[in-house]
């Protein structure tokens, strides 16, 4: 499987080159951008943005994946009650118990060891999960449908914010579509017309950056809620409930944010022309997933230098006072504000239906 | 377990990664700025191809064009399969609505796997299709980048598609592609033409037996993964062997 199989990836060793193969050239993109526009302190305030959140994401997948036990295989010592609502029952609730239960027989003080390659040690697994879908590499050495529930959200946060040093070259015009907004609406906060490299952001450029960003979430939440409420999506999930969910929603994530991992265990897989017994959603996914991947990665590319023709195009005004300077701490905090509350606006309910409910155990909604 | 076993690989690569971010993208300026002077081989390649500066509407053509080709390209290199050499399994043509997902996904950079590749791919398959695509997906994204940057700078024209592909293909890719992949050899990654290993396994009859009663041996696939692997993990790639 991927990364993880010993011709891929044989030792400790090569998981090191494994690892930062993937991350070499979109570190150096960023910087390349601020060299090239003669803009270096530009680009390092940038720079740290995306390694504050790329720290995030993989602190976050392994302090829930490696210091937490699996709660699958967590017992409880006491039942617990849930009142739900129900038309049937008297008095119109419904008292649903989850019995007490003796906790699996299995060592866990080394972490959720399920679906680990243990040749690189404990802890290589979920830091490369996290770092696979920050720069969009997307192969994997750990599995990452085994991941503790809501460890699996840092992977999919990686592919829904899309910036986190990105892929080759479309990271970092992905984070320039986000600068664009954040100076527009930090603009609209003081009033004053938002400028950056020192020409004014029209009208024009914020509709061909929010075009680019608005593409993203269309392609993968439309997709995930259809084939979540067909037979398409019901006939290929392995899980039921929350999990099948977030199999559902990791599969369009990974197709539009060009990323290609895989939340394992969603059963795709044609083979060959004349298989006798194909997956019965082969077909439906091929085709989603194909159109995802097609709009996801070429309107992202088009709408991006669209805007960068026209805003270049614009005579350059002077430095002035009242101008916001976009080499210092206020623009870091700036573009960090601007990613983490649009990402969140668009995805934190999709992120709440799959992990966390996953995490938060089973919930009985009532019926 | 103690706190150096488990944050010593993060934070090792977070600090490795950017300590060697500052000269390669110096590097990276230089080549694409077009400030190094090509070896006289490679100056004649890049003088055939250079078809003159671009706008960004004739850039963004040229880059739409060259996608469009290596789709084309790709979807018959999947779907020959069966005619193809060093196919000594035999494989057929995977599904048309497969190959559709794999060729888009190939050259978006995106490499989900519908398939499986040892068991689905031929070696020529995997060579001519997969690592075709794993050099020239990543690249597009990377030239997308440095027209915005030029457009950005307020030029006129963005430079021209074809010779910002060249650069990116054979200064950056290849090179580093070359140095991974010889450090993954000497790991022990497979680096050949031949297609599989029949082996006895350790435990006799592991895989079954014959009907005579005789042990059947594993059949292990192997192939050019030490290639597909360097560039695998250098053009963000991600699809596996």
């Amino acid at each position: 499987m991927n990364s993880a199989h010993p011709f891929e990836n044989p030792t400790g060793f090569s998981n090191f080159f494994d690892t930062y193969g993937m991350m070499m050239f979109p570190f150096a993109l960023v910087l390349m951008f601020g060299r090239m526009l003669n803009k270096f302190r530009h680009s390092l305030v940038v720079f740290s943005v995306m390694m504050v959140m790329m720290a995030g994401t993989v602190l976050w997948s392994v302090y829930f994946d490696t210091l937490k036990p699996n709660p699958g295989l967590t017992g409880r010592s006491a039942e617990q009650k849930f009142e739900v609502p129900s038309a049937a029952a008297p008095g119109g609730k419904l008292t649903v118990a989850l019995p007490a239960a003796a906790s699996l027989p299995v060592e866990q003080h080394l972490g959720n060891l399920e679906g680990k390659e243990m040749r690189f040690g404990t802890s290589a697994g979920a830091t490369f999960d996290a770092l696979t879908t920050d720069v969009t590499c997307g192969a994997v050495n750990a599995e990452e449908d085994s991941l503790n529930p809501i460890s699996g959200a840092s992977p999919m946060a990686g592919m829904w914010l899309n910036c986190v040093y990105g892929g080759k070259g479309v990271g970092m015009i992905n984070m320039l579509t986000f600068i664009i907004v954040g100076l527009f609406v930090a603009g609209m906060m003081v009033g004053r017309t938002p400028e950056y490299l020192g020409k004014k952001i029209g009208a024009r450029e914020v509709t061909f950056a929010m075009i680019a960003i608005l593409v993203h979430p269309v392609f993968i939440l439309w997709p995930s809620g259809l084939f979540a409420g067909t037979t398409w999506g019901m006939q290929a999930i392995s899980n039921a409930g929350a999990h099948g969910f977030s199999q559902i929603l990791y599969q369009f994530s990974s197709a539009t944010a060009n990323n290609g991992s895989a939340f394992d265990g969603l059963g795709v897989t044609y083979g060959f022309w004349n298989a006798t017994n194909p997956a019965p959603s082969a077909v439906p996914f091929d085709i989603a997933a194909g159109l995802c991947m097609l709009f996801g990665r070429y309107l992202p590319i088009i709408a991006p230098v669209a805007m960068a023709a026209s805003l270049g195009a614009k005579k350059a005004s002077p430095f002035g006072l009242g101008t916001l300077r976009d080499d210092g701490m206020t623009f870091g905090f700036l573009l960090l504000g601007t990613v983490f509350i649009i990402g969140a606006l668009l995805f934190l309910p999709a992120c709440v239906l799959g992990p966390v409910a996953e995490h938060f155990g089973p919930m009985p909604f009532g019926g | 377990m103690t706190f150096i076993q488990i944050w010593l690989l993060p934070f090792a690569l977070l600090a490795w990664a950017t300590v060697i971010a500052f000269p390669l993208s110096r590097y990276m300026a230089w080549i694409m700025d077009g400030k190094y002077r090509p070896p006289r081989i490679f100056a004649w390649f890049e003088n055939r191809l250079d078809s003159g500066e671009q706008n960004w509407k004739q850039y963004l053509f040229s880059l739409l064009l060259f996608n469009t080709l290596m789709f084309v390209y790709t979807f018959v290199v999947l779907a020959i399969q069966p005619y193809t050499p060093l196919n000594p399994r035999g494989l057929t043509m995977i599904a048309p609505s497969t190959i559709f997902n794999t060729v888009v996904s190939f050259i978006t950079n995106t490499n989900l796997q519908h398939y499986s590749g040892e068991q689905h791919l031929s070696n020529f398959t995997q060579i001519f299709f997969g690592i075709f695509n794993l050099f020239f997906s990543a690249a597009v994204g990377l030239c997308a980048l440095v027209a915005i940057i030029r457009a950005l700078r307020g030029e006129p024209t963005v430079g021209n598609f074809f010779v910002d592909i060249w650069r990116v293909v054979v200064y950056m890719v290849v090179p580093s592609a070359l140095i991974f992949g010889r450090i993954f050899i000497t790991q022990g990654s497979p680096m050949t033409f031949r297609t599989s290993y029949d082996v006895q396994t350790v435990e006799p009859g592991a895989m079954g037996t014959t009907d005579t009663g005789e042990a059947k041996p594993q059949t292990i696939i192997v192939g050019p993964v030490a290639a597909w692997e360097s560039m695998k993990m250098l053009g963000t790639n991600g699809g596996g062997f």
